[in-house]
């Protein structure tokens, strides 16, 4: 493994190694995800402010006496709204992902474990879901339900197992092929078996990776599908609808619109950072 | 080979079956009512009534969609209740304009994703760092964003429209005829809307084609070819690169797929005439015509590019058999 | 990957930055005025419908439909009051019985196809709105004749009286003279609604010369128009999508003017810019309350009531709309009945409605809604809310897209408990046009179906004969039910670039749009 230094260095591609004398840093990153899910938790505590009731005057600059990020348009804290919007928006992405997980997790593993005609049933309906616009579904499905942030979770959620299944199920088919479950299943082991001691296991890291990824994919979809009036109802605080509402207000008050936007971002770059740790601390750990 | 077609021909058919059916269903379930939307306020009981029958809306549902569906097989997707006009010449109009911003987008995120994945100078971490915060960025705010600075502070590039009297296949068309100044004010009126949607499936891409490089770089035929005493040029083009692009191309295609559903935001703040834009403003006129029509388009789209992906991959990869 | 981080971070920090010094181009200098003859005048969306004057029926596109169409009568410009004024009819004269409308047409008036105007053009243009049935069509279905006898007379005979019929003729959505002959030549099968969603055959001083549907609309100037020319011979309305983006443009001189399109939180900057012109000008519209009584929350009129005076408008107003907007004192448009007859006896006393809330079982829900993409009515409905929560009771503010706030008259127990218009007005300056769209079951504004039919009895009686007592009567017995609340007095807001001039000299009470053909350029 210390061929590293053996790569041709124009292209620039380590192979995996130096991940993992980057623990220090690694854990961190990982520490960090942990932390927004802290403050997200106790934004009750956390937050000066009721996010809902007006606690000052209109649109007052950051730093301004007792409102240190300023208030919007109607007068409200925007710490404590952010707060509160990271609450909603972090929350809601974690439960669309766990959802996504365990569905698509659950129907990959079966498809990937049993092959055959259970595999090409299980991935043609998965390619149908696939193939769905999604926002169109969330759509749909809004529509149906009425408004309101939960119903958009359920519309995304619908469209999101799909990837979970596939990459899943990829990951099945691959470690299937491995010699180590080529011997146990040579050796007699029973499918459930293998299926536990093998398959599951060897699945996990994967799918812990790829949905640390994907809560910044999920907190950027509710904040496009907020854009196009989907999401979270007024006056209750959420990320995404928090800096699309307040968009009209970009250049006469800047900070309305931009820092509930940077908290989304801020999120999106904590899973993005935090997955890539996650990934770098298990596969050092292989 | 005929096979793959087949079946994936079928899904198409199948996929599309399932989109203008749930459109079917939203339409009679939704809040909505479109003729009053269009005829306003101020229009008589009589008017409305005699528009509704106009458009068949006091049919039932099932004899509707048989009839969508017939009509549809004709080429015929119906009227647009908002402009007026037949769906197919909307989407005639509006579809060009879409067509050419995801292609140069997705060719910019092809770029930018394999200088993610590889460039490993100041210069690359530097795009790899405005390419992984852009990505995090709500995309109307990174598209409002790239107007202010290129737009009003710098005065670079234009913000808004496609920067021609021509409403098709704009740049194609320029390109085509050599009509130079033309193609120019085209492609600098698409360079930022085009990187907005290129953004994040440039993360993307990069950090697959990234992980998978990694990954081959370590094999055991790579440290054999190494041994082998070949150029290191020839190692990575032949040995590394060919055996690492396939999931980099797989997420590319689910991209692409992705990147005509992030239209709908782009094409509205840079006010691209496309068919984004055009189900953004169908949605709240109810105006289910215009939706079905845009969602058959878009389902389309993506089976036919989940189609050529693989065949694709197929090609790249002699592993992979279709 | 560490630099990277570390990238990411400084980045980060300098987008903030520079989102924070992105502030400071206020006291850039005027913008220079076009050499090229083109005006440049921005809309915020695309006119969403075909710019037929028979089927307009939008604020949005009504610059495109009024430069190049012109009606018998107007509004009179820069006016706050409701006066008609000549405009292809030169004089009239109305019948005791308000049925026979005599109209004394324009000499010397062409259309764009070369066609003259004379009293053929009336009869038929009338006709037309009848026959293509758009949602304006309700303006002719009282006509019974056009007699055109005498070419340069159209002498008009309803079946019944009607006190509004002026102005319906004088509305900005009211019937336009189209040529005939041209209407003939591309009739097609739809009576030529084909043919003019791309093309005019009006007598505007401007015409139709290009359509690029969402993204630009040209006129090009009319070298045949009977009346003053501007120096524009080209107008240019492209469309932007986004609020911020139509505003950098304007801000770069690349648009020369904006009409009502801006968010009132943009006011003050243009108030005070010595880079622009800002405009405020008098319109018949209003921001609006209703209530739903189909609803748990406001069955009663003591509890609508109570609501409505729990809104602190002299502080709202201010807040939100700005100098855009001012206290509405009367029932109908300000200014509509003469010396303010029709009080709004409306005042703040939020006693009320904690009374209410307090009879109110805990957690009462309340959904307050609004017209997405109306910045200053999302705004009043989500403070509303909040203050809602003060009272225990549970409020929501919710957007609704046009096509469901239109659907709730079918079925009111769908629609919201309340309802803040931030914009609306009636198609004219006659008491029945307001008292009919927004209190009359069959009016098309009167969301939540909230009807009392002896005010519909009372509207039906007053219009046959302009009886202003009578629809003082009708306004007072609707105001006792609560459904509604004139809310505020609304300005036009134009932006303009500091050379153009002649804006509030182009603008009338009605239009809500610009003359171009008066617009020119200072110095």
């Amino acid at each position: 493994m210390s061929d590293a230094a053996v790569v041709p260095r124009r292209f620039g591609v380590r192979s995996r190694t130096p991940a993992v004398h980057n623990t220090t840093l690694n854990r961190l990153l990982v520490g960090l995800l942990l932390l927004v899910t802290l403050i997200a938790l106790a934004a009750r505590l956390l937050a000066p402010d009721d996010p809902i009731q007006p606690a000052g005057d209109f649109n007052l600059p950051p730093g301004s006496p007792g409102h240190l990020l300023g208030t919007d348009l109607i007068g409200r804290d925007l710490l404590s709204r952010t707060l509160w919007g990271i609450q909603a928006s972090w929350l809601s992405a974690l439960a669309v992902v766990l959802v996504g997980l365990l569905v698509g997790g659950l129907i990959g593993l079966v498809a990937g474990a049993s092959g055959g005609w259970v595999d090409n049933v299980l991935m043609r309906l998965t390619d149908l879901f696939l193939a769905l616009p999604g926002v169109l579904v969330a759509i749909a499905i809004v529509a149906a339900l009425g408004p309101g942030l939960v119903h958009t979770l359920i519309g995304i959620s619908i469209v999101w197992w799909p990837y979970y299944a596939r990459i899943i199920r990829g990951e099945v088919r691959a470690l299937a092929a491995r010699p180590h479950v080529e011997a146990a299943r040579l050796a007699g082991a029973s499918r459930g078996r293998i299926l536990r001691r093998h398959l599951l296991p060897g699945a996990v890291p994967t799918a812990i990776v790829t949905a640390s990824l994907d809560i910044g994919n999920v907190v950027l979809l509710l904040a496009g599908l907020s854009f196009i009036g989907l999401g979270q109802l007024a006056p209750a605080p959420e990320l995404g609808a928090d800096t699309a509402r307040a968009l009209t207000q970009l250049l006469a008050q800047w900070w309305v619109p931009v820092i509930p936007g940077l908290a989304v971002m801020l999120l999106s770059l904590v899973a993005n950072l935090g997955g890539d740790a996650l990934r770098g601390l298990l596969d050092g750990r292989r | 080979m005929i096979g793959f077609l087949t079946r994936r021909a079928g899904a198409a058919i199948a996929v599309l079956l399932v989109l203008t059916a749930a459109v079917f269903v939203l339409q009679q379930n939704s809040p909505g009512d479109p003729v009053k939307a269009y005829l306003g306020a101020n229009a008589s009981p009589a008017a409305v009534a005699a528009e509704r029958a106009s458009l068949h809306l006091d049919d039932p549902l099932a004899s509707r969609y048989w009839h969508y569906l017939t009509q549809a097989l004709r080429g015929d997707l119906g009227t647009s209740y908002r402009t007026h006009r037949p769906v197919t010449a909307d989407l005639g109009a509006f579809l060009p304009a879409t067509v050419e911003l995801v292609v140069v987008a997705f060719l910019f995120a092809l770029l930018l994703g394999a200088v993610f994945a590889m460039l490993r100078t100041i210069a690359g971490t530097f795009v790899r760092g405005i390419l992984l915060v852009g990505a995090t960025a709500p995309p109307f705010l990174l598209a409002l964003g790239g107007i202010i600075l290129f737009y009003a502070h710098l005065g670079w590039l234009p913000a808004t429209g496609r920067g021609g009297n021509d409403d098709g296949f704009l740049l194609t068309h320029s390109l085509v005829t050599g009509d130079w100044a033309q193609l120019g004010a085209g492609l600098q009126h698409v360079v930022l809307p085009a990187l907005v949607l290129a953004v994040a499936p440039a993360v993307s891409i990069g950090r697959i084609l990234r992980a998978s490089l990694q990954q081959t770089l370590g094999a055991d035929h790579v440290r054999t070819a190494r041994a082998k005493g070949l150029t290191e040029a020839a190692v990575f083009g032949r040995h590394v690169l060919r055996n690492s692009i396939g999931p980099g191309l797989s997420m590319a295609g689910l991209q692409l797929g992705f990147m005509f559903a992030g239209v709908v935001v782009v094409e509205q703040i840079f006010s691209w005439p496309g068919i984004g834009n055009y189900l953004a403003e169908s949605i709240p006129a109810a105006d289910y015509p215009a939706i079905a029509g845009v969602t058959v388009v878009l389902g389309a789209v993506y089976v036919v590019t989940n189609t050529v992906v693989d065949m694709i991959q197929a090609l790249a990869d002699p592993r992979i058999a279709l | 990957m560490k630099p990277l981080r570390v990238t990411a971070a400084v980045l980060t920090a300098v987008l903030l930055i520079s989102a924070c010094s992105g502030q400071t181009n206020d006291a850039k200098a005027a913008n220079p005025a076009p050499t090229d003859g083109t005006l440049t005048v921005g809309l915020l969306g695309d006119i969403g419908q075909p710019p037929d004057p028979d089927i307009y029926y939008a604020n949005n596109g009504l610059a495109i439909v009024l430069n190049t169409y012109e009606g018998l009568v107007q509004y009179e410009d820069n006016l706050d009051t409701v006066k008609i004024a000549p405009r292809l009819a030169t004089s009239w004269e109305v019948s005791a019985d308000k049925k026979v409308y005599t109209f004394h047409l324009r000499d010397g008036v062409k259309f764009h196809d070369g066609t003259a105007f004379t009293s053929e053009a009336v009869k038929v243009s009338l006709q037309r709105r009848t026959d293509v049935k758009g949602g304006a069509a309700y303006m002719t279905a009282g006509v019974q004749s056009v007699d055109t006898s005498d070419p340069s007379t159209a002498v008009v005979t309803l079946k019944e009286g009607n006190a509004a019929f002026l102005d319906y003729l004088a509305s900005p959505f009211g019937p336009k003279m189209i040529s005939p002959d041209g209407l003939a030549r591309n009739k097609g099968s739809d009576d030529a609604q084909t043919y003019l969603t791309t093309h005019d055959i009006g007598s505007g001083p401007y015409s139709l010369s290009a359509v690029q549907t969402g993204t630009k609309y040209e006129l090009t100037q009319f070298d045949g128009y009977w009346g003053t020319r501007s120096p524009f011979t080209k107008v240019e309305l492209p469309v932007y999508n986004d609020s911020s983006a139509l505003e950098l443009a304007f801000d770069k001189g690349d648009v020369s003017a904006i009409v009502a399109a801006l968010p009132s939180s943009d006011l003050k900057k243009y108030e005070n810019s010595a880079a622009a012109d800002s405009y405020l000008l008098p319109t018949l519209q209003s921001a609006l309350v209703t209530l739903n009584p189909s609803g748990s929350f406001f069955k009663t009129a003591q509890a609508r009531l109570a609501f409505l005076q729990s809104l602190d408008r002299e502080k709202l107003i201010p807040q939100v709309l700005g100098n855009r907007s001012e206290l509405a004192t009367t029932l109908y448009a300000k200014g509509m009945i003469p010396d303010g007859a029709d009080k709004q006896n409306i005042t703040y006393n939020p006693e009320a409605m904690k009374t209410y809330a307090a009879t109110l079982p805990a957690g009462s829900t309340m959904t307050i809604g609004y017209a997405t993409g109306n910045p200053n009515a999302q705004q009043l409905a989500t403070i509303v809310a909040a203050q809602m929560a003060t009272l225990n009771i549970k409020a929501t503010a919710q957007g609704y897209p046009t096509a469901q706030v239109f659907d709730w008259v079918n079925d009111p127990a769908k629609g919201p408990d309340a309802f803040f218009d931030g914009n609306n007005g009636p198609d004219g300056g006659n008491p029945y046009m307001w008292g009919h769209v927004f209190w009359d079951k069959s009016g098309g504004i009167n969301y939540f179906a909230c009807d009392d039919p002896s005010v519909d009895a009372d509207l039906d009686k007053a219009v046959l004969t302009g009886d202003n007592a009578l629809f003082v009567s009708a306004a007072e017995k609707y105001a006792a039910s609560g459904c509604y609340l004139n809310f505020s007095y609304n300005k036009d807001w134009v932006v303009a670039q500091k050379w153009l001039t002649g804006v509030a000299e182009s603008h009338n009470i009605g239009a809500n749009e610009l003359n171009f053909a008066k617009l020119g350029i200072k110095g």
